[in-house]
């Protein structure tokens, strides 16, 4: 059934079909709407579970460990300062392997304070050991939150849903809400093979001394790896089960494409009216989404891009003092390779600027012509720049 | 003792402290709950010393997330298990005061103030615990080993503070400390690098006519000129056996190059590995060992008389060079464990155990090669710091004098020793020499007052030289059993530190408080927790001591038994916290209560109730008097702790 | 002998293996006909290292040495004594 609906109150939906029991977050623009969405479905008795009203982020993933210890399906949302402070606890989560979804609303990170979308926060903590799943509409933020919890629940791992804040946060979109019978379906109940109960005591969080140090990261590095398969697994069956189906990343138009834009979350979607028009000039431009940043899609990547002869990677985030972060991922797995494309990368979006058709054409056109002699002339660039004002232009 | 359970939920076999007062609250909460509990802890002593992984003490269902947030777990744990509609199953925090009155203040709020159906107990032993930089060369049995190298289960030279000698305890765990900044003890014949707050054992001087006495200071408190205990020399030691395990016939191996390799160490062989380490090379791969020894030298000709005393058969020499063939003795060289290339050779571990004649010839057969006579003194050269730090510390143990590693780049052409540089090369020098005897019988008290430990085989005084601080760097703790101290780059140092928490009383020494001409010890009163998590309006609050066992435990029941978010504060002394002898620990905390310095109390839904009361109130000084964290305080300084005693009992209205 | 995923211990209590009576320089000495079985070294003990009867028993695989046991005897049937010795 089709409602209209914005990304928080999708993100509610998703964790309510999914039957959660244990729901500890503490509210932050602009996820607030998914805490209040969910503290109504379980006001109202339309979700049966436990709202713990935590006093801070720290708090809010920390009872979700515990919970998660001890076999209650636990969900969590946050964005940008929030993710911050709960960061000690999301390298701990994927530690000691526990399956938690997570709803972040991309926002940027202070300083300087800004509540609008860019998407810093996530990819500041990619190393955190957490599956990242990225959205472009709020179609895919119900559709990857349902399943973030069977790809969860499967690898042990911890998942965390990102969607741009306000763009798709808190705009309404037409969006097809399953049926909760079908969700119970696709969905089994949670089941964790170590649970906290003193019929079988066992302990938790021992120290990892030396000796066994290593060990443990190796294998947490094997299943987030391994996490690939089931990411497209999962996102298969939700295909058959409910027509649409996911994968890793998305191309469009890109196979004979001489220059690919790749691109995370909602600017996929202005993206591919760009190239809708360039095709109409039969130019030769197509799009690349990642859908999972993390695991990092290297070998569908390489197969998707390889053949193109410049591409521009257009994100909302950068590192400071090197480049954005897709971009350093991406030249990572081209490092090795005889043959590789160009790359390009472009800054934009950041703070909740608009991306608009115009900077994505600039960055189109500055990977054509870097197509054309061979050579890329500036790796970085930042679009939407007033130059004037940082002193580049008198 | 009926009412105590004789179920024991916390299994032998932790790695508490000898005494540890904590430990003994969490065996006493234990029995109060049974089986059915749920614990979350937060990180601390208690974690640390119950769950080094793969071994656990808790025989109920546990947790550890992170420092600051076992309130929020527990308010987890409780919410699923409710969700889940699982009854019966009470869930417990225990923590210490490092993780509840500072840093996981805000997590408890929160669970008391939603009311969370959690039990939360707080063992308060007043401070929280510390590291040696991760460069440390430590005296083990096995040799000098790096601190990261060593295991659990080695054992460790440690300094015996009753009578002051060389003793093997077991190393009983390593722990990462993470990057601190770390500052470097130079005296003249040692150099250590540690953490500020990492205890050393200095002398403390008390004066014309009284006993002067070795005391624990940290590197924070040390000052130039503060003589601390070092290591001089450390006897025994014998042949070391070999384990190797030569290729038979086949291949490379030809009744040539046969070779009969010693089965254990001796004179000449140590000789002979001496004049390797600062001339020879070993290609294994080729069956080839080799000697840079020009023809007519020295070294040459006491070589070939080595090579022939210990293998029997000949070399193949040129101007230059001496060349052995032998798969299995190239093999064995490199399997020694000296390493290769002039930059990284080393001195592995078991020279340091050879007996001390041994020693003497591995010297020389350096000295042949690489080393030269300089005034009254030796010198020898290489461009290996780690062979020139290891041979220091080799040096010292057999009682020489070594000066410190001077370190210069010379250019090429230039003459060193007795060759010219090939190459501009960097390379260092020590200096040593052997001690001077002093005749202690002559003049006595002199001598003693220059050297305290002088009558003593195996450690002397240094005076510091210098204290500098070196950067940030990954450091270690190394925690021995029982005696708590060991030896580390030649220095005898303390394996635990404590610095103050909240909870830590008024005028305590702490690491972080330390006691010095401005300062003395803490300067705020104990965080009141009891209160504020009344002023909550949790249903119960208490404060217990594991010195009332039968009071604490009636305590835990009556908090588990009840819906809603309780609270009990327990007393727990610490051995190494408040330098106290272990067997103390009980007694102590006795007298912590019976002076009036701990109360033990229960808040039920607002209303105070004391629960004991001491018939007679002791003067406040039979219990700051036996803690040597408590020493430095004057009389009138116990004259004002004991005022506030008196006026906190005024306050709550005990008489 | 493959790791579960991660540092979960499945034994309850199996720290049993590691015996800290190693630990020890000095260690408690029982004296039978003093003992009145009062069971207090019992509860004092850390490791617990002491079984209950009349006299107690300690369980020297895992004593410490710390002395609490010693100390607080109210008939003072137990002494430490130097490690090696009877």
């Amino acid at each position: 059934m089709k409602q209209l609906v914005t990304g928080d109150e999708a993100a509610a939906i998703a964790a309510k079909l999914a039957r959660v029991k244990v729901i500890s977050a503490y509210p932050i623009t602009p996820q607030t709407i998914i805490v209040e969405r969910l503290a109504e479905f379980v006001a109202d008795g339309e979700l049966d579970a436990e709202y713990i009203k935590v006093e801070s982020e720290h708090s809010a993933l920390s009872a979700c460990l515990g919970s998660a210890a001890v076999g209650a399906r636990t969900f969590t949302a946050t964005s940008s300062q929030g993710l911050m402070l709960m960061s000690e606890i999301l390298f701990v989560a994927s530690g000691m392997r526990l399956p938690i979804v997570m709803a972040n609303a991309n926002r940027s990170l202070s300083a300087p304070l800004s509540i609008w979308c860019d998407q810093q926060d996530s990819v500041a903590v990619r190393d955190c050991g957490w599956i990242q799943l990225y959205c472009e509409n709020n179609q895919e933020v119900l559709d990857s939150t349902i399943q973030a919890f069977r790809i969860a629940e499967e690898s042990l791992l911890p998942v965390m849903v990102c969607f741009d804040g306000y763009i798709l946060s808190h705009t309404a979109e037409p969006v097809e809400i399953p049926e909760q019978a079908e969700v119970d379906k696709f969905l089994p109940p949670y089941k964790y093979p170590y649970l906290l109960d003193p019929e079988k005591p066992i302990t938790m969080g021992a120290v990892g001394v030396p000796e066994y140090y290593e060990e443990f990261r190796y294998m947490l590095q094997e299943a987030v790896l391994k996490s690939k398969e089931k990411i497209i697994e999962v996102g298969q069956a939700f295909g058959r089960q409910f027509g649409r189906k996911s994968d890793l990343i998305e191309c469009y138009r890109s196979d004979d494409a001489d220059v690919i834009l790749l691109t995370m979350g909602s600017l996929s979607g202005s993206v591919k009216e760009v190239i809708d028009e360039y095709r109409g000039h039969d130019e030769r431009v197509g799009l690349v989404k990642v859908r999972a940043f993390r695991p990092f899609p290297e070998k569908e990547l390489v197969d998707s891009l390889a053949h193109a002869k410049a591409i521009a990677v257009l994100e909302k985030d950068f590192s400071p003092g090197s480049t954005g972060a897709l971009f350093s991922d991406l030249s990572g797995t081209f490092v090795n390779s005889r043959k590789s494309p160009l790359l390009l990368n472009f800054i934009c979006g950041l703070g909740g600027r608009d991306v608009s058709s115009l900077q994505i054409r600039e960055a189109t056109k500055a990977a054509m012509e870097a197509a054309k002699i061979g050579e890329v002339k500036k790796t970085v660039r930042w679009l939407g720049l007033r130059e004037t004002m940082v002193g580049l232009k008198p | 003792m009926k009412q105590f359970s004789e179920e024991e939920l916390l299994a032998p076999g932790h790695r508490a402290c000898p005494g540890c007062g904590s430990i003994l609250a969490v065996r006493y909460a234990l029995k109060a709950l049974g089986k059915n509990t749920i614990v979350c802890a937060p990180t601390g002593c208690m974690e640390v010393v119950t769950t080094p992984y793969p071994e656990t003490a808790w025989r109920v269902p546990w947790i550890h997330v992170a420092f600051e947030n076992a309130a929020a777990v527990a308010s987890g744990v409780e919410a699923g298990l409710k969700s889940l509609g699982k009854r019966g199953i009470k869930v417990v925090a225990i923590g210490g005061d490092g993780g509840t009155v500072d840093i996981g203040l805000q997590a408890l709020s929160g669970m008391v103030e939603r009311n969370h159906n959690v039990l939360y107990i707080c063992t308060d032993n007043e401070a929280y615990m510390n590291c040696l930089s991760t460069s440390s060369l430590i005296m083990t049995k096995d040799g000098l080993k790096k601190i990261t190298e060593v295991k659990e289960g080695d054992e460790i030279y440690t300094f015996d503070l009753k009578t002051h000698q060389p003793v093997l305890k077991r190393c009983i765990g390593i722990f990462d400390n993470g990057a601190r900044e770390v500052f470097e003890i130079e005296t003249l014949h040692h150099t250590i690098s540690a953490t500020p707050n990492h205890p050393f054992l200095v002398l403390k001087r008390n004066g014309r006519g009284r006993k002067n006495k070795l005391v624990w200071k940290t590197l924070c408190e040390l000052k130039v000129r503060d003589r601390i205990v070092v290591l001089k020399n450390l006897n025994g030691g014998k042949s070391f056996k070999f384990r190797f395990n030569p290729i038979q016939k086949g291949g490379k191996v030809t009744h040539l190059n046969e070779v009969n390799l010693p089965k254990h160490s001796s004179p000449a062989f140590m000789k002979y590995l001496g004049i390797w380490v600062g001339d020879g090379w070993v290609r294994p791969g080729r069956g080839e060992v080799g000697f840079a020894l020009p023809k007519g030298s020295n070294e040459r000709r006491s070589l070939v008389k080595l090579q022939h005393v210990l293998f029997g058969n000949g070399v193949r020499t040129n101007d230059m060079y001496i060349y052995m063939n032998s798969v299995n003795l190239a093999r064995f060289i490199h399997f020694l464990g000296f390493g290769s290339g002039a930059k990284n050779k080393t001195i592995p571990p078991w020279i340091f155990t050879l007996s001390k004649e041994e020693k003497e010839a591995f010297i020389e057969g350096l000295m042949l090669s690489d080393g030269y006579k300089n005034g009254n003194s030796f010198r020898y050269v290489s461009a290996s710091h780690e062979l020139l730090q290891r041979l220091r510390l080799l040096l010292q143990t057999m009682g020489y004098r070594v000066g410190k590693i001077h370190w210069q780049e010379r250019k090429k052409g230039r003459k060193c020793v007795h060759r010219r540089l090939l190459k501009d090369t960097a390379f260092g020098y020590i200096c040593f020499s052997k001690r001077k005897k002093w005749n202690v019988k002559k003049y006595p008290s002199q001598y003693k007052y220059q050297n305290f430990l002088i009558e003593n085989g195996h450690f002397e005084m240094e005076k510091i030289e210098k204290i500098k601080l070196v950067g940030k760097e990954p450091t270690l703790d190394l925690r021995v059993e029982g005696e708590h101290n060991f030896i580390a780059d030649g220095i005898v140092v303390h394996n635990t530190g404590i610095q103050r928490s909240g909870a830590t009383p008024y005028s305590a020494w702490t690491t972080t408080t330390p006691v010095g001409k401005v300062k003395r010890g803490e300067d705020l009163p104990k965080k009141d927790m009891p209160a504020i998590i009344a002023a909550h309006r949790a249903p119960y609050v208490a404060t217990a001591s594991v010195g009332y066992p039968l009071d604490y435990i009636k305590k835990v029941k009556k908090a588990a038994s009840i819906e809603g978010p309780t609270y009990i504060h327990v007393h727990c002394p610490c051995g190494p916290g408040w330098r106290i002898d272990s067997s103390k620990t009980i007694e102590i905390a006795k007298l912590a209560v019976l002076t009036g310095m701990w109360n033990l109390y229960e808040i039920e839904n607002g209303v105070f109730k004391l629960t004991f009361k001491p018939p007679k109130r002791r003067p406040v000084a039979d219990y700051l008097k036996m803690q040597r964290r408590f020493r430095h305080l004057t009389d009138e300084e116990i004259a004002g702790i004991q005022r506030t005693v008196d006026e906190e009992w005024k306050r709550l209205g005990i008489s | 002998m493959k790791l579960p995923p991660s540092t979960i211990i499945l034994k309850p209590g199996n720290s049993e293996q590691n015996e800290t009576g190693s630990w020890r320089s000095l260690k408690p000495v029982v004296d039978a006909e003093k003992c009145n079985g009062c069971g207090l070294c019992w509860l004092y003990c850390p490791e617990p290292a002491i079984t209950k009867g009349k006299p107690v028993v300690i369980d020297y695989r895992y004593c410490k040495g710390c002395g609490i046991c010693a100390n607080e005897c109210p008939v003072k049937a137990i002494v430490m004594v130097e490690e090696g010795q009877k």
